[in-house]
């Protein structure tokens, strides 16, 4: 009877094998899964990361789109129906609605709490009204009170623990001034910068969560957010209905990069049509005619005009609410006015105009206006070169000092205005005023009023002498300039019948000139609405007082600003004169007789698009460019692949030693196939269809893993590793793609790795493998030998040379030598200690007997295992011991001495670096900080570039390095400095921001900034000549890196001299950022606050840079922290293998053992063989690593000294060890229960 | 007899072999016109101190249905030669020719080919896949070429049932015996007809009866395919079992 055969195919085979060594399988699947969980958790981080990111943009933006925060303020119904007609590009439709608002970042709030006040600085307050409750989502809108009253605020929730306030409090905010003359010129105010909106009652606290957390920086860190009445806020800064930003909101809202139809603010950008007046500029007319009319400013009065008067000027004239048009402002303007015959003028205040005599360097012949005409091409050639140095040089270089002193000839006419206009200006006709030949007339030369004229008694040809303040402060300061200018001619002035009164302007009964025009002169607040030169209210002392006579009331009176002094535009607008970073232009004049009104000022409007971006009058995508920042952050995956880097390593080498431990009990299998006729590929391929099964279903289960292990590392994240992140913020999320991509990296590397194992099987010989030998163990020895040996040999001298390499290297040559170095001397020391287990070294030791013997002969017994398993061990403990070294602790290099760190949240004007300003500020307070350095830096406030921040940044803080800072460097030598990963200047490293640059592709701005920034947050500019470049506020701007700091305080900002900073930011003035270094005995709480209370109104708030250091450090010591444990994880994977492969050995010498009971071996003393065989391989794995790791890190010891932090490293290495031995333990323990009699039938 | 066969299988086997539909039933035995012919064989290893030389001039000449039994004391290198007859070795000297060609001429993959087609072996140690049932164990060497095709399963299910264990072609090694084992394994090499079947010890593990029932099976079955036999043995009485008795003795094949 023949029976009946089932169907046989090669799946069968694999089927048959996959069922028959399921136990095998299940180990192999184990360490399969291992490998994929590690992988899948770190791409499941990465996702979370990514979307608590997104969360956390989505949900403190609530619906808001887009955003327009303008630099001025500008009027609400500018916005009206801006929205109409506007849907997103969206299969939504979401219509879009607008809120105008007003939102002051960088405001202060106190609370009185028991007595105190506790302040907060860099508070956000938006002030809103209906508009935003009505368009805000319904769902953030429901932590809100139904309307917001006056006086009423509501603030988040980490605002009010911070300021200790529950619902009902009061609270008082301090927010900036609107912007007015820059603080920076003589006539800006220095002296208030915040406004003060107190008893403001706590009617809701938000949570941090949602719309509480409004925020429209990158960053992860909660803000601290008020939200006040627009009402009220308009009130107390006095802009009427204005406000100076727009929130967009979509019913629709995006939800993530692309959602959102990019062409949504570009279709509001072009509805919206700002008017002049919201650039911060006016358009008036002034004209005057005789007999009938008076002075007029305006067009109605201008449109009674009687025919038959004559007029005496006529124009209308740009002026801008800061005094000064930025050159940007001003070239755009002209581009349409000049078709008008519109002229620049610039007009400034004298302290004081008296006549002197010359000196002979005054009456210089080249200086003659006839030479200058002759050689006028020349001059305007270098005119060009004279501004292209300006902003190099800067606007310290002062005139040229004069030595000697020129011989007063008349009285000091103090407080007069000085302009300068263009002399083709046809109305002012100065060029006809010339009384004397260009041979007489030198320069720089002027034409002055006949009032001046006659107080000074000063005639063509002869010299006055006016000082003025530099148009910049210098320090905060006013610094006087005294120059003298050559009188070409006396231009005529009319005395008016009756003088000027508050509300009506003076009468003339002779027909008065065009210079008669207190107009020429800008209107300043505190000046031109007084009705005494003694009543001016300004910035400065007025210490000319006593030199005010009653003539000079009297020409106040009938004149007002009207200027005593004409100069030519062209000198007067120089740097070296009255312009300056701030502009060269205080007004454009255009002759009324061939223009309308209402076209130029729509030619204005248009012209003034191409600069409405500098004026933040552009709605910008706010979420989308969010959502981009969210997404282009730290590649979490990536970084916690690299973190659990090891842990991967361990779990393939865990899965090619037990592949190799089953493999090895179906030698003889492999070796009958191959006699049958089994070629090597259908053996390889049957075998590898087997185990990709068996990798399938371990990645299958490694995806479960993977997902628990990545819950735990959020865990850590938010708890042990909060470092790493800043802010609690995460939450559990995956994507599929990242478990599939988990899954298959785990299949192929898995799979590889046992691909790459069985190259020795397809080597052996069938009859090898019939008789069940070891294919590791089958090779020709002498050669391999000394092929390895040679290996050997050349890595340790690569090793060698890599640490001498090292020596003097910093940062990432360092590590790179370190790593470089450590993993060939952890190569060559398992090469060699291979081929010392293969030479039988092992097996001559047991000559010398006991059970250290017999251990020593069993790790011989099987060289590959042995030696994977010490590489398994030593890897791990060698990035255990090392990386320890890398954990840094704030110092004194990292905040270069400055042992305080001060932020304000409004620019302080004055240098509160010089004792006498701090006396005048706080008083006697000062007295305290006798001993206390103080630099100020300039600061452009951006977003955090340091690594506490995981959204990518695009306009870090920029802060302006002041030559003082090096200064205090060369005056003490001896004091802590900076620690520098890299400079131009090791001397004076911070000098190397002096080199020139404008900031273009081709000149760019030398930079310095902290290596981690450029390394991992902007992602460039890491080595010194490196161009960083930057889109700051719509323009690219180029820099480049003359140093890098180390470890710094200064982390995560761009630093440009001073200089290049006024370039950059012009409009910028005051410094935000302080830093502080304490006298040697003073106490720093003491400093902190004296500084706090005596500049609390600006919000100063002086932090220990140490815990500024601690905090920024942190995220790379978290780091090391994470992989340290992730590394020990590992290490335990390891032992745990380690503990299988010896329990394979029990099993494999089961007669072997039993043979040693029938001897007379008690099972003790048979575990205790069997585990000291397995603590001799682990702690020579934990040895060798340990050795490798502390040659490697010679370089280190020997620069900076025995300062290892051991401690960590050893306990965990001990920790590994113990947990190592006891598995080892209990599982001999269990293996040898078997009784004698069934080992020996094994046998 | 033969040279009628031989005029058939000439006319035959063309036509079989473009239509391996008939190879089921007109196959002739592969041993049709087996010849083996070993010349002056030679084996040395080579040990880091000397030379051992195992064989040595070693002669055999063996037709199709022959049956050769080797004795000689342990170690005298009786394995080594069926190994290289089997081209599981190779010799250091000399030749071996099967059908008149030295498979030691082939490539690797060739060579697999020729020992799965042309070689059959048994081994003191059965060598049965323990995850695989005795009838899947026989039809192992179908898999190395492909899958196991009907006519191979009815041959395996012949084969079973040859060597007694048809009741039992579902088991699993672990649940036969040790001869029951054997004979699963003599079942296994005679799959593929081979012109030359190998058996090392084939009764080495085995009691009298299962040696008695191992070697009716090995004399008899290849036999009938016309295979060629070689049995290296310890034991005398399967020894004499065969037709032709040799020995080996100071390195090379001498008659008993």
């Amino acid at each position: 009877m023949k029976p009946a055969v089932p169907m046989f195919t090669q799946w069968s085979l694999v089927r048959r094998s996959l069922s028959f060594f399921w136990r095998t399988h299940a180990t192999l699947a184990l360490g399969i899964a291992v490998a994929t969980a590690v992988i899948v958790g770190a791409l499941v981080v990465g996702d979370s990361v990514r979307s608590s990111l997104r969360g956390l943009v989505l949900n403190r933006l609530a619906n808001i789109e887009c955003l327009l925060q303008a630099r001025t303020f500008f009027g609400a119904q500018r916005l009206d129906g801006i929205t109409n007609g506007i849907t997103a590009g969206g299969p939504d439709d979401a219509q879009a609605a607008v809120a105008p608002v007003i939102y002051l970042p960088n405001s202060t709030i106190e609370s009185l709490h028991a007595r105190k006040t506790l302040r907060a600085s860099g508070v956000q307050v938006t002030a809103v009204d209906e508009r935003f409750f009505k368009h805000l989502a319904a769902d953030a809108a429901l932590d809100f009170p139904a309307e917001l009253l006056e006086d009423q605020v509501v603030i988040n929730a980490g605002l009010a623990t911070e300021l200790r306030v529950t619902v009902g409090d009061e609270v008082t905010l301090r927010v900036g001034q609107p912007k007015g003359v820059p603080a920076d010129n003589p006539l800006g105010r220095r002296d208030e910068s915040s406004k003060s909106i107190p008893r403001q009652k706590v009617v809701a606290i938000l949570p941090d969560r949602g719309i509480g957390g409004l925020s429209f920086l990158s960053g992860q860190s909660v803000p601290k957010n008020v939200f006040a009445s627009l009402e009220t806020v308009q009130d107390v800064l006095e802009v009427n209905a204005q406000v100076n930003a727009a929130f967009v909101f979509s019913d629709h809202p995006s939800q993530a990069v692309g959602d959102s139809d990019a062409s949504w603010c570009d279709e509001l950008n072009q509805q919206l049509r700002p008017n002049i007046e919201d650039y911060g500029l006016k358009l008036e007319r002034h004209r005057r005619e005789f007999p009938n009319e008076n002075e007029t400013s305006d067009q109605d009065s201008a449109s009674n005009a009687s025919a038959a008067s004559d007029m005496v000027y006529d124009y209308y004239q740009v002026s801008s609410d800061e005094l000064i048009l930025d050159e940007e402002t001003s070239a755009a303007l002209m581009s349409v006015l000049q078709a008008h015959r519109a002229t620049r003028q610039i007009t400034y205040l004298a302290n004081s105009i008296r006549k002197v005599s010359p000196l002979a360097a005054d009456v210089n012949p080249a200086r003659t206006l006839a030479s200058i005409r002759a050689a006028e091409a020349l001059r305007r050639e270098r005119r060009r070169m004279e501004i292209s140095v300006e902003f190099t040089v800067g606007a310290s270089l002062g005139l040229d000092s004069e030595p000697e002193t020129r011989m007063p000839l008349s009285r000091e006419v103090p407080y007069s205005i000085v302009v300068g206009v263009e002399e083709e200006s046809s109305e002012l006709g100065l060029p006809s005023h010339v009384a004397i030949s260009d041979e007489e007339i030198y320069s720089p030369y002027c034409w002055i009023n006949s009032w001046l004229a006659e107080q000074i008694s000063a005639e063509p040809g002869d010299w006055i002498e006016v000082k003025y303040f530099q148009p910049e402060t210098v320090d905060g300061k006013t610094v006087e300039e005294t120059v003298v200018l050559n009188v070409a001619g006396i231009v005529p002035l009319t005395e008016p019948a009756r003088g000027y009164q508050r509300s009506r302007p003076a009468i003339y009964d002779k027909p008065p000139s065009v210079f008669n025009d207190p107009n020429l002169t800008s209107s300043v607040p505190g000046v031109t609405d007084q009705d005494s030169i003694s009543n001016w209210d300004l910035p400065f002392e007025l210490k000319l007082k006593d030199l005010i006579l009653p003539v000079d009331d009297v020409y106040w009176n009938n004149h007002r600003l009207t200027p005593k002094i004409f100069m030519p535009y062209r000198t007067a607008s120089s740097t070296r004169w009255f312009g300056s970073r701030f502009g060269r232009t205080t007004a454009i004049r255009i002759p009324a007789a061939s223009v309308d009104e209402n076209s130029i000022r729509e030619e204005m409007e248009e012209a003034l698009l191409a600069t409405r971006g500098s004026h933040g009058l552009v709605f910008r995508p706010i979420r989308q460019q969010q959502l981009k920042a969210a997404s282009g952050t730290t590649p979490f995956d990536m970084l916690f692949l690299s973190l659990s880097f090891f842990v991967i390593v361990a779990a393939l080498l865990l899965v090619v030693l037990l592949f190799k431990l089953g493999i090895q009990k179906r030698t003889s299998q492999l070796g009958m196939l191959a006699a049958h006729g089994f070629t090597t590929q259908r053996i390889r391929g049957t075998l590898l269809r087997e185990l990709a099964l068996v990798a399938i279903l371990g990645a299958g289960l490694g995806v479960l893993l993977g997902l628990g292990y990545a819950k735990l590392m959020i865990v850590g994240l938010e708890s042990w590793w909060i470092g790493a992140i800043s802010e609690r913020f995460l939450s559990f999320h995956y994507a599929w793609q990242s478990l599939l991509i988990g899954a298959v990296a785990g299949v192929l590397a898995s799979l590889l790795a046992i691909t790459l194992s069985l190259r020795k099987l397809s080597s052996a010989s069938p009859l090898s493998l019939l008789r069940g030998e070891d294919p590791d163990a089958m090779r020709t020895r002498r050669k391999r030998n000394h092929v390895s040996l040679w290996l050997a040999g050349l890595g340790a001298l690569g090793a060698m040379a890599l640490i001498f390499a090292g020596l003097g290297q910093t940062g990432m040559a360092r590590a790179g030598s370190f790593f470089g170095s450590g993993m060939l001397l952890l190569a060559s020391a398992l090469i060699a200690v291979r081929q010392w287990i293969e030479a039988g070294a092992f097996r001559s030791n047991a000559r010398s007997g006991g059970l250290l013997a017999l251990a020593w002969r069993a790790i011989g017994r099987n060289p590959s295992r042995s030696a994977l398993s010490l590489g398994l061990l030593s890897v791990a403990s060698f990035l255990i011991a090392s990386m320890g070294v890398f954990r840094v602790s704030p110092s004194a290099s990292g905040y270069g001495g400055f042992n305080l760190l001060g932020e304000s949240a409004q620019p302080i004007y004055q240098n509160i670096g010089i004792a006498s300003v701090r006396s005048e500020v706080i008083g006697q307070e000062a007295g305290k900080l006798a001993a206390t350095s103080i630099v100020p830096l300039r600061t452009r406030r951006g977003e955090d570039a340091s690594c506490n921040n995981l959204f990518q940044v695009s306009e870090p803080t920029i802060l302006g390095i002041p030559d003082l800072l090096q200064q205090v460097y060369d005056l003490a030598p001896g004091t802590a400095r900076f620690s520098w990963a890299a400079t131009e200047n090791p001397d004076r490293p911070w000098t190397s921001l002096d080199g020139r640059g404008r900031g273009t592709k081709d000149d760019p701005i030398p930079v310095i900034i902290d290596q981690n920034t450029a390394a991992w947050s902007l992602k460039q500019g890491a080595s010194l000549g490196a161009i960083v470049q930057l889109d700051i506020a719509g323009q690219t701007i180029y820099f480049r890196t003359v140093g890098l700091l180390s470890n710094s305080v200064l982390q995560g900002k761009l630093m440009i001299s001073e200089r290049h900073f006024q370039y950059l930011f012009p409009k910028i003035s005051g410094y935000n950022t302080f830093l502080i270094r304490t006298g040697q005995f003073q106490s720093i709480d003491m400093v902190s606050e004296v500084l706090e209370n005596g500049w609390g109104d600006v919000g100063l708030d002086v932090t220990s840079s140490a815990q500024v250091l601690q905090r920024m450090l942190g995220v790379q010591n978290t780091y090391i922290t994470a992989f340290q444990a992730l590394g020990a994880l590992g290490l335990l994977l390891g032992t745990f293998g380690l503990v299988a492969v010896q329990l394979r050995n029990v099993v494999e010498r089961r007669s072997e053992l039993a043979l040693m009971q029938a001897m007379g071996f008690s099972r003790d003393r048979l575990s205790q063989l069997l585990t000291l065989e397995t603590a001799l391989l682990l702690v020579g794995g934990l040895l060798i690593g340990v050795l490798c790791a502390t040659v490697a890190l010679v370089p280190y010891v020997i620069e900076t000294g025995p300062q290892l932090s051991v401690l960590s490293p050893l306990a965990m290495l001990a920790g590994v060890l113990v947990v190592g031995l006891l598995a080892a333990a209990i599982a001999v323990r269990s293996a040898t229960r078997h009784p004698v009699l069934q080992g020996l039938r094994a046998e | 007899m033969g040279a009628v066969l031989n005029n058939l299988a000439n006319r035959v086997v063309p036509v079989v072999s473009s239509r391996p539909e008939f190879l089921s039933v007109l196959r002739v035995p592969g041993s049709l016109m087996s010849k083996l012919v070993v010349h002056n064989l030679s084996k040395q290893f080579q040990s880091t101190a000397e030379t051992l030389h195992v064989l040595e001039g070693v002669e055999l000449e063996m037709q199709a249905s022959d049956n050769v039994s080797i004795v000689g004391p342990s170690g005298c290198g009786k394995s080594t030669l069926l190994y290289i007859l089997g081209t599981l070795d190779n010799p250091t000297g000399g030749t071996v020719e099967l059908d008149g060609s030295n498979p030691f001429k082939l490539s690797a993959k060739q060579l697999a080919t020729f020992r799965n087609h042309s070689i059959g072996f048994i081994f003191q140690d059965h060598h049965l896949l323990p995850q695989l049932s005795v009838a899947e164990n026989v039809l192992l060497p179908a898999l190395a070429q492909g899958n196991a095709n009907d006519e191979l399963r009815e041959r395996a299910a012949q084969l079973i049932a040859d060597v007694g264990l048809a009741e039992r072609s579902r088991h699993l090694p672990s649940e036969l015996s040790g001869g029951e084992r054997q004979r699963v394994a003599v079942a296994r090499a005679l799959l593929n007809r081979p012109k030359l079947l190998l058996a090392d010890e084939p009764t080495g593990n085995l009691d009298a009866d299962n040696t008695q029932r191992i070697a009716e099976l090995l004399f008899a079955l290849p036999s009938r395919d016309e295979t060629m036999l070689v049995v290296v043995t310890h034991s005398e009485w399967l020894a004499s079992q065969a037709k032709k008795q040799l020995q080996l003795k100071d390195r090379c094949l001498q008659p008993v």
